[in-house]
């Protein structure tokens, strides 16, 4: 009995002293924005902004710039500088700044996201039309700390389909699928921060093109994924109106897109976008109707040719953020298993007819 | 005569003992494996290791049919004579025994590597053996009830993976049959080992109420395996790029990862701790028929002693060798391909010798 | 089956609180006969010299006071004789009225019946016989020249009124409960199950003091194999006497290191007679208001009595919330030490911003912080339950101000934690049954620790531990994991959701009832 007490008694000892891993809560210093950027002289810059949690301190948020060789290098630096332990296990939003968007590969850094399980890939990523450094040092006094507030921003701009919500996660799929490139959200700080729509990639990870709000909504429609609203405001012309500033605002409750691949000599694509639209808004001159027919026809017609314009655009740069090499691959495969490689290059000189059909739903409560 | 009465497993019981014993942590890694293999193509390996597995373990039923009251230690001596049959069964003592050691490694090895880096892996395998000594100790029935109700706790999990199909793109899976048949052929091994488990069928028998319902049984086990591992598998197909799946070691928590809900995130956390409830109904049948053989092995009625001296050297081997994920992989190899033998080569073997034997023992009668 | 030995060297200790020990092995020992001896030592026969008998009286029942012995002459002769009976036993109204009075006033031949209007009387030859009597209330006549003695029911003791159960209140069933005279508690099983099939049978336990214990149950319904066992149980018990239900559960259950109540106990004769019904045992303790009953499973201790006088839809949704406040307490305070002190990962960020924030001014780790408080708890709820009414409020008040607040502004606690503990002590008081929610609480605390030091591999390594004990434990014979594993469908129609009555057509399978089906249980077709 006696040996067995004893027995227990050691076995316990062993199990109490193996509080090996522990790390309560308050110690971890959770680095909720981590930026990266280069410096004049093309060195890694590190940034990260995490919250503090104690009374005592006179502002919410720590933040600091290190000079690093890379992301899990930088881990150091900041656990010299931070109340706690740095951690990468609750970061909302990995901002890019222009500098290192220029780089080829820089997507390399992201290494430790995607190789240490403790660590999220959920955060968004998000270029930077500037530097890192203006936005993260940046404290808005109308708005919670840093960190929630540009969480916030983004998510509920993507709820209204004017950024793509990209993550850590479907980034590296952008980047290492070989049917679509990268297409993350950019922000920018003119006067206060503010997003400014999109930034596509090329493969190789390198800034190839900024489109604006009202372009990534029409990228958005062409995905054809219908999460939350659009509201897309076209001028609209009209023989009753003689006013030039005609321009009807509407949602799309319903949008069905069908993408089609042949090859013929090159891959030809057929984009038939089918949507409802539901009225929002009218700004034409009182006593001026315009019937409805003519609006689904403006607003087809208007469509249609910009989403031509942005698809040529995206042609001409050679990037596929919808990831119509997919498609290609889908459908036609001999031919996807020969330009695969060189995917973007045979999107630009491939064809792709774009067309509209669009039908009103609903016209408000007035006539 | 019937000889393990006291210890009968139900209906039930038995598909879902086979069912657990089939599904363990392998699973996490099974998308990749079948991507390298034959691309987005690989989900049909697993419809083919299903239907191999279906065949092998027909023949086994087939076999433990003519000798319903005998375990394949009892029909081993009995076909062989005692010391080959004693031989046989200590073989098969150690495949089961290395079997369990093997999957409380890989358990302890992803516990290790996900939640507790700096703690000591014998420290882990020894928390593992405390509920594994409780269950394996009452011997089968008791095992049958566990793996009954770790099925009922764990239904949901498929469910999980069928939340993320709205952000995934079919496209992926697209166009089909897109490699060779070579390359799908090959495929279908890497299933078969995930099928691997049912061979302990042979050892659950004679336990069985309803034994004319073993076939039925064991099918519908083999089926319920298959249809989880296509679940898995297509989940992952769908969600993850093709060209970006065979980068990751373990596909489907990198799938659970970004399941994010209001009131809790990572996913995968949670059902890397749940994986330990299904590793357990894997584990817990080995060991239990290990130590079974080497009951039979000494001659003894219960196995109870041998539990604890078994779980006392998996602890002591943790201790001494502190397992890798490198040394986990090469003697993960050599059990794969034992499993080969025991689950789809001998009990095919067993039937034809049985058959014959029967023959010229009852030519010799005559 | 297993002896201490053949477990082997790796036996440890810590197993053998979880170690599931069969009853085999204390079955086999003899019954001794050291009770036998004891008796029959004493049982002489009864001299027939009335002077004898009272000396002898005198030397069995040394230094006691109460004993009453009152000589007299029978009517109309010089016969002598004595009333010998306890005082405060007896009824002494029925005494004087109907005992005495009819003695000394009515002549009477001894030989033949007694003029005494008492309802039975009986005729005793032996000491032991005259003994044990006296002890059950009854008054002895010696009569002088006789060799007999009668026996005359004049019991009548200090008696409680029947009360509404006080551990057990519900809300539409009935108001009485059970009281301490065994007896009692017979009849008001026979009120409920007005039928000759409901059979008592009694045993009488105990070396010094004998206590009656009855076993009641459907001679059609019950299992026969679990009623020998169930008898074999208590027959076997050797102790002084037995004062309470509780002692005589912990000395025939199956498992008594489990810390599971295996065993049902009531104090609510409806819950005990619709057990019958189901074809369970109840098992009667003479001076004990609690009955248990047997077999039970897991889930016999989320039921309530309500549950079946109210509408299945709403009784349903109260079994389902049962079950969740069963979890609640037990993995509650551990998942949440687990979560704020190793897998923070899985907090999402807002509910991270407020725990830490909160978290920051408490000086304790989490574990000291979570022990400090549930300990706390226990402690209020302990005295509440000790003091009497009034000061028990007194309790809750301090304990509200310095728990809820005090403690929190002085940066003790966080309020988290407080929140955690709060729901958790809540969620523990849902569970019907006071026995299964002590259990569950005090395994809350083993949790706790897991959690603290392994985070959530912790809570489930505890989990599975939970599981294979209470999967591997038997209430007399039975499968306590019943109907969950082996699953039983048609158990499952009580279990988390109350069937309507009349889906219910057969009985608990669980309990291994020779007849399987519920004579009725139909309703009318429309």
């Amino acid at each position: 009995m006696r040996r067995k007490i004893f027995l227990c008694l050691s076995l316990m000892s062993l199990v109490i002293s193996g509080c090996f891993d522990q790390t309560a809560i308050e110690d971890i210093s959770a680095a909720l924005v981590l930026g990266m950027d280069l410096d004049d002289q093309g060195d890694l810059l590190v940034y990260m902004s995490s919250p503090v949690f104690n009374k005592e301190a006179e502002t919410k948020e720590e933040v600091y710039q290190v000079k690093a060789v890379s992301l899990r290098n930088s881990r150091n630096s900041f656990d010299e500088r931070v109340m706690g332990l740095s951690s990468g296990s609750k970061t909302q939003i990995f901002l890019i700044g222009k500098r290192l968007l220029k780089m080829k590969n820089w997507d390399k850094y992201l290494d430790p996201f995607y190789r240490d399980p403790k660590n999220t890939v959920t955060s968004r990523v998000v270029a930077v039309d500037g530097a890192v450094k203006d936005i993260i040092f940046d404290k808005p006094v109308d708005k919670p700390r840093l960190p929630l507030y540009l969480t916030k921003l983004i998510d509920t701009a993507a709820q209204r389909n004017l950024i793509r919500r990209t993550t850590l996660q479907e980034f590296r799929g952008q980047m290492v699928d070989k049917g679509r490139t990268p297409w993350i959200i950019e922000l920018a700080k003119g006067k206060r921060i503010e997003l400014k729509g999109s930034t596509l990639l090329t493969k190789q990870g390198q800034y190839q093109l900024s489109i604006t709000q009202y372009e990534t909504e029409l990228l958005r429609i062409l995905e054809g994924k219908r999460e939350g609203d659009y509201s897309l405001t076209l001028p609209v012309s009209s023989k009753a109106a003689h006013d030039k500033k005609t321009y009807a605002s509407f949602s799309i409750p319903v949008l069905k897109v069908k993408k089609r691949v042949r090859y013929k000599g090159r891959f030809v694509f057929d984009i038939n976008v089918k949507l409802k639209f539901g009225l929002g808004e009218q700004v034409i001159p009182l006593g001026v109707e315009i019937n409805s027919k003519e609006l689904e026809k403006n607003i087809q017609n208007q469509l249609e040719k910009d989403l031509n314009q942005l698809i040529h655009k995206l042609q001409k740069n050679k990037v596929d953020p919808l990831g119509l090499g997919l498609y290609a691959r889908a459908y036609t495969y001999p031919e996807w298993k020969k330009n695969q490689d060189h995917w973007v290059d045979s999107l630009a000189a491939s064809k792709i007819n774009i067309h509209v059909d669009a039908k009103i739903k609903s016209m408000g409560t007035m006539r | 005569m019937k000889k393990y009465t006291f210890n009968e497993i139900t209906y039930y019981q038995f598909v879902f003992l086979i069912m657990g014993t089939q599904i363990g942590a392998g699973f996490l890694a099974l998308p990749r494996v079948l991507a390298e293999r034959a691309g987005t193509d690989g989900w049909m390996g697993v419809v083919i290791g299903w239907l191999l597995s279906v065949a092998a373990s027909i023949f086994l039923v087939k076999t433990a049919e003519k000798y319903p009251n005998k375990t394949v230690t009892d029909i081993l001596t009995h076909l062989f004579g005692r010391v080959p049959g004693k031989l046989a069964t200590f073989i098969y003592m150690l495949y089961n025994i290395w079997f369990t050691w093997i999957i409380l490694i890989n358990a302890m090895l992803y516990i290790k590597g996900w939640f507790l880096p700096n703690t000591p892996d014998y420290l882990i395998m020894f928390l593992f053996s405390i509920p594994t000594f409780l269950i394996v100790r009452n011997g089968l029935r008791i095992i049958g009830r566990y793996s009954e109700l770790v099925f009922y706790l764990t239904i949901w999990v498929p469910v999980l993976f069928l939340v993320l199909l709205k952000d995934g793109s079919f496209l992926h899976l697209f166009p089909l049959f897109k490699v060779e048949w070579s390359k799908m052929a090959a495929s279908g091994l890497p299933a078969i080992y995930s099928f691997l488990g049912f061979e302990l069928a042979f050892f659950f028998y004679p336990f069985l109420q309803k034994k004319e319902h073993a076939v039925r049984g064991i099918v519908i086990a083999n089926t319920l395996t298959m249809l989880f591992y296509l679940v898995v598998t297509l989940a992952c197909f769908i969600f993850i790029s093709p060209d970006e799946i065979t980068g990751y070691n373990q596909p489907v928590l990198n799938l659970l990862k970004v399941i994010e809900f209001r009131f809790f995130e990572r996913v995968d956390m949670i059902i890397l701790n749940i994986l330990l409830l299904i590793a357990s109904t894997t584990w817990i049948p080995y060991f239990y028929c290990g130590v079974y053989c080497s009951s039979q092995l000494m001659n003894k009625a219960d196995h109870h002693s041998h539990v604890p001296i078994f779980l006392g050297l998996f602890i002591a081997g943790t201790l001494i060798i502190h397992p890798t994920w490198e040394e986990f992989e090469t003697w993960q190899h050599w059990m794969a391909n034992a499993g080969i033998v025991f689950a789809y080569l001998f009990p095919a073997f067993l039937w034809m010798y049985s058959w014959g034997y029967e023959k010229y023992k009852r030519r010799k009668a005559l | 089956m297993v002896t201490n030995g053949e477990r082997g060297e790796f036996s440890i200790f810590f197993f053998r609180f979880l170690k599931y020990k069969r009853y085999s092995s204390y079955q086999k020992t003899q019954p001794s006969d050291h009770q036998v001896q004891q008796d029959s030592r004493k049982d002489r026969p009864i001299s027939s010299q009335l002077s004898v008998n009272i000396e002898e009286l005198h030397r069995l029942f040394h230094q006691a006071p109460d004993l009453v012995i009152r000589n007299f002459n029978l009517a109309n002769s010089k016969v002598k004789a004595a009333l010998v009976y306890l005082d405060g036993l007896s009824d002494k109204n029925s005494i004087s009225n109907n005992v005495l009075r009819s003695l000394m006033q009515i002549s009477f031949d001894p030989e033949k019946e007694l003029p005494t209007t008492v309802g039975d009387v009986k005729v005793a030859h032996t000491w032991n016989f005259v003994e044990n009597s006296l002890f059950e209330g009854a008054s002895a006549l010696f009569i002088d020249g006789e060799t007999k003695v009668f026996l005359l029911d004049t019991k009548g003791w200090a008696e409680r009124a029947i009360e509404d159960p006080q551990l057990e209140t519900s809300l539409k069933g009935a108001h009485q409960g059970f009281v301490e005279t065994g007896s009692q508690n017979v009849a008001m099983l026979r009120r409920y199950i007005p039928n000759r099939e409901l059979v008592i049978k009694e045993i009488t336990v105990g070396v010094r003091g004998k206590s009656k214990v009855y076993i009641a149950y459907l001679a059609d319904v019950a299992s026969q194999e679990v009623l020998q066992e169930l008898e074999d149980r208590i027959r076997q018990i050797q102790m002084d006497t037995i004062i309470n239900t509780g002692e005589l559960a912990e000395f025939i259950e199956d498992n008594p290191f489990s810390p599971f109540p295996q065993f049902i106990l009531t104090e609510r004769p409806d819950a005990a007679a619709s057990q019958i019904l189901q074809g369970r045992f109840t098992v009667i303790v003479d001076r004990s208001p609690a009955v248990l009953i047997a077999p039970a499973t897991l889930m016999s201790f989320i039921q309530s009595v309500d549950d079946y006088s109210t509408r299945w839809i709403a009784a349903s949704f109260i079994r389902l919330l049962r079950l969740f406040a069963f979890m609640i307490t037990l993995f509650l305070p551990a998942t949440y030490v687990a979560v704020i002190s190793f897998n923070y990962e899985v907090i999402p960020l807002q509910l991270f911003l407020s725990i830490a924030e909160s978290r920051s001014m408490v000086p304790f780790p989490p574990i000291l912080e979570a022990l400090l408080m549930e300990v706390t708890i226990e402690m209020m709820r302990e005295a509440g339950v000790r003091l009497p009414a009034p000061m028990g409020q007194t309790v809750g008040i301090v304990g509200g101000i310095v728990v809820g607040q005090a403690a929190v502004q002085a940066g003790v606690v966080s309020n988290i934690m407080v929140i955690i503990v709060a729901a958790t002590a809540i969620a523990s008081f849902i569970i019907p049954s006071y026995d299964m929610g002590t259990a569950v609480r005090l395994l809350r605390f083993p949790m706790i620790m897991l959690a603290a030091l392994f985070g959530i591999t912790g809570i489930m390594i505890s989990f599975m531990t939970i599981l294979g004990h209470i999967i591997s434990l038997e209430s007399l014979g039975t499968p306590y994991s019943s109907p969950l594993a082996p699953f039983r469908f048609s158990d499952m129609k009580d279990s988390f959701i109350r069937f309507p009555l009349w889906k219910m057509v057969i009985r608990p399978k669980s309990v291994r009832t020779i007849q399987a089906n519920r004579q009725g249980n139909s309703r009318k077709q429309r």
